[in-house]
């Protein structure tokens, strides 16, 4: 008797202990309700990300053909430092060579001085 | 309970099911055989293309406002890359034949029917080669269908004909030859790597440059220029078979100028119909020095205290060693000298005597000691030097021609060198072309490399003096500058039969080597002249250094020495 009721006892306390009642449909519109707000946080994050891609790549372009031109601007450069062009191109505007060069000598007691 | 909401629980059952077996497939796919599939996506939105880095640049650079001592900002380009494009046509895609010849061959001035001999085939044809970018442009605007460009990089020289010995070029196989270009290749050309390319959502990861360095010169474009254009001049005056003329900083060693004549067009080597031309003499030929040899005779002796600056030798115009017999130039006979007249006269029986007051081992450890042996170590391409196997012999007649530049072979930059270490009081440099190299942010400079004293500096001092008075009063009177105190030699040399013994009747070799100011020097100049139609070098060659030296001296507004009567 007391076996069967010690017995009788642990079970009823084994239900008693046994897991929370769970509602379903509130656990399963949650779900449904997580699920739509991931879906629609992935369309906006992987739609940010694209265009972030989409104006990376552009700058990216745009930063090649730069440097393309940039090329090009310095073999340009290069082009008009050319040494026989210049000459000419004095003799020309009638500029003469230095033939000589006075210099100066400032005294020691000067007033003033230059920087 | 359970048989009340069996279909629920049914229904929530096969969902669960469904459920595991699509998360354990996945567990199966992402982290089972997660790199087999990063491997098969990777594949399929990447792609690898072999790249090669774009050849280092060579630039030379204005030393006006440092007087040569280093180079500022003002840099011209003397070697570069430059693209290109070649125009080709895919001949299927083409759909009016007739109006696209007539319009690529209107826009460059071809035949019609040129063009249209290149379209015969119903593949592929090459139009045209080497189009600029802007002519690309004008083409794209045509707006032809069917025609197509692939660029390609090729190595480009702004300034020609300016250094090209000293520059070199790259060959056809996309190598440095000669010059810089071959002595630097390792270092200037650009690496290979892998590009991988990517698709899809992402971006460019930073890349490791693959491009070669940079090399900046210590040639200052301007004295490059000048000595050219006097070594041009001097062809059309004295109709020189060729020559060469060195600018250095004679107490570091910086290479100012490097000057040879005749010079080719960098952009156009395969045009040149010998390959001498592309060798640079100054460091690339050898050649018996003459009488600008004498003031290292003069210092050894010095240095030995075997002579002092006022000691005196009597020169009957002749000295005999052996059977032989040395006579001055032109047979000239000059009496009681001293130290000093024998170098302001050029007294080749003076320089004799003087040399024969030390040993030969004394003396040749003396060439030794300046570098007359071995290379200096310049960083240009295929420098030589010689031995000098007959003086190492060591016969009487051997060391007694030495003694005045004759049965000993050098280039010019070794007695550049040397007389580096009189100019500057005794130490020897070593030369150098490239004063820095970069690598994006990374710049790597040149220090300069000066050994120990090979001579005293008192020797140095009294073999300088000597060489003013050689200019003052003596052979050298050609290359005096008002205001300045200038040290010189002159030298006119014979010039040794190739393949044979003697020397040539009708060819010398004229030089003149000095420095300036001559007791504080900024420059030191070598002027050398192959077989100028004039007598001696005191018409051909010290007159050039006049004109380059005063130049020098305009360019970074150096001080006289002392004041000039108006």
């Amino acid at each position: 008797m007391t076996s069967i009721t010690f017995a009788y006892a642990s079970i009823k306390k084994l239900n008693s202990a046994a897991l929370p009642a769970v509602n379903w449909k509130v656990f399963s519109a949650a779900s449904l309700f997580l699920i739509c707000t991931l879906l629609v946080f992935y369309v906006f994050w992987v739609n940010a990300l694209m265009n972030s891609t989409y104006v990376l790549n552009q700058f990216e372009k745009q930063l090649k053909a730069t440097a393309d031109e940039s090329r090009n601007l310095e073999v340009a450069l290069a082009e008009t430092g050319f040494m026989e062009t210049l000459r000419e191109k004095t003799t020309q505007m009638n500029f003469e060579k230095v033939s000589g060069i006075k210099y100066i000598q400032i005294a020691e007691n000067s007033v003033a001085r230059a920087k | 309970m359970w048989k009340k909401n069996w279909r629920t629980t049914t229904v929530l059952a096969v969902f669960f099911l469904i459920g595991a077996a699509v998360i354990s497939r996945l567990f199966y796919l992402q982290v089972l055989n997660h790199k087999l599939y990063q491997a098969h996506a990777l594949g399929q939105q990447a792609g690898f293309q072999e790249i090669k880095g774009a050849r280092g640049n060579i630039f030379c650079a204005n030393s006006q406002d440092s007087k040569g001592a280093s180079g500022n900002e003002e840099i011209k380009s003397m070697a570069i890359n430059r693209d290109l494009w070649t125009l080709s046509a895919s001949v299927k895609e083409i759909e009016n034949k007739e109006l696209f010849a007539e319009k690529l061959s209107s826009y460059f001035g071809e035949p019609k029917d040129f063009v249209l001999s290149k379209l015969e085939n119903d593949s592929y044809a090459v139009l045209k080669k080497d189009i600029s970018a802007e002519q690309l442009a004008e083409i794209k605007n045509m707006k032809l269908k069917g025609l197509y460009w692939q660029k390609s990089s090729y190595r480009y020289y702004p300034q020609e004909k300016l250094a090209s010995q000293v520059v070199g070029f790259v060959g056809g196989n996309e190598e440095g030859q000669y010059g810089l270009e071959g002595f630097y290749e390792e270092i200037v050309k650009g690496k290979t790597g892998i590009l991988e390319d990517k698709r899809g959502i992402t971006t460019d990861e930073a890349q490791i440059s693959l491009d070669g360095s940079n090399l900046y010169l210590t040639i200052d474009c301007n004295i490059q220029f000048e000595a050219e254009s006097l070594l041009k001049k001097a062809k059309e005056k004295i109709d020189i078979q060729s020559g060469q003329i060195i600018v250095i900083k004679p107490d570091s060693g910086r290479v100012v100028a490097m000057a040879n004549y005749p010079l080719f067009d960098l952009n156009q080597y395969s045009k040149e119909q010998s390959m001498e031309i592309f060798q640079n003499s100054a460091v690339q030929k050898l050649f018996e020095p003459g009488s600008i040899m004498k003031p290292f005779t003069m210092a050894i002796s010095l240095n030995e205290g075997k002579i002092g600056p006022d000691d005196t030798f009597t020169d009957a115009g002749f000295i005999k060693i052996g059977k032989d017999v040395i006579y001055n130039f032109d047979h000239q006979k000059y009496g009681q000298r001293t130290m000093s007249g024998i170098l302001e006269k050029s007294i080749n029986t003076g320089a004799v005597y003087v040399s024969q007051l030390v040993s030969h081992d004394t003396f040749f450890d003396y060439m030794k000691k300046f570098g007359f042996t071995e290379k200096t170590g310049i960083d240009l391409q295929g420098e030589v030097s010689s031995r000098n196997e007959e003086l190492r012999k060591g016969s009487q007649m051997q060391y007694a021609t030495a003694s005045f530049g004759q049965g000993i072979e050098l280039t010019p930059i070794q007695i550049v060198r040397g007389f580096c270490a009189i100019a500057n009081g005794g130490k020897l440099i070593k030369p150098y072309v490239v004063e820095k190299i970069t690598h994006d942010q990374d710049e790597v400079p040149t220090n300069p490399q000066i050994s120990n004293p090979v001579i005293s500096e008192k020797t140095a001092t009294e073999v300088t003096k000597m060489m003013v008075n050689v200019v003052e009063k003596g052979f050298g009177d050609q290359a005096k500058i008002q205001g300045y105190y200038i040290a010189g030699k002159t030298g006119t040399a014979e010039v040794a039969i190739e393949n044979g013994k003697g020397y040539y009747s009708d060819r010398t070799i004229q030089s003149f080597i000095g420095f300036a100011p001559a007791y504080n020097p900024q420059f030191l100049i070598l002027v050398k002249l192959d077989n100028p139609k004039v007598p001696k070098s005191s018409l051909s060659a010290a007159p050039i250094f006049k004109d380059l030296a005063q130049y020098i001296i305009n360019y970074w507004h150096i001080p006289p020495d002392y004041e000039t009567a108006e």
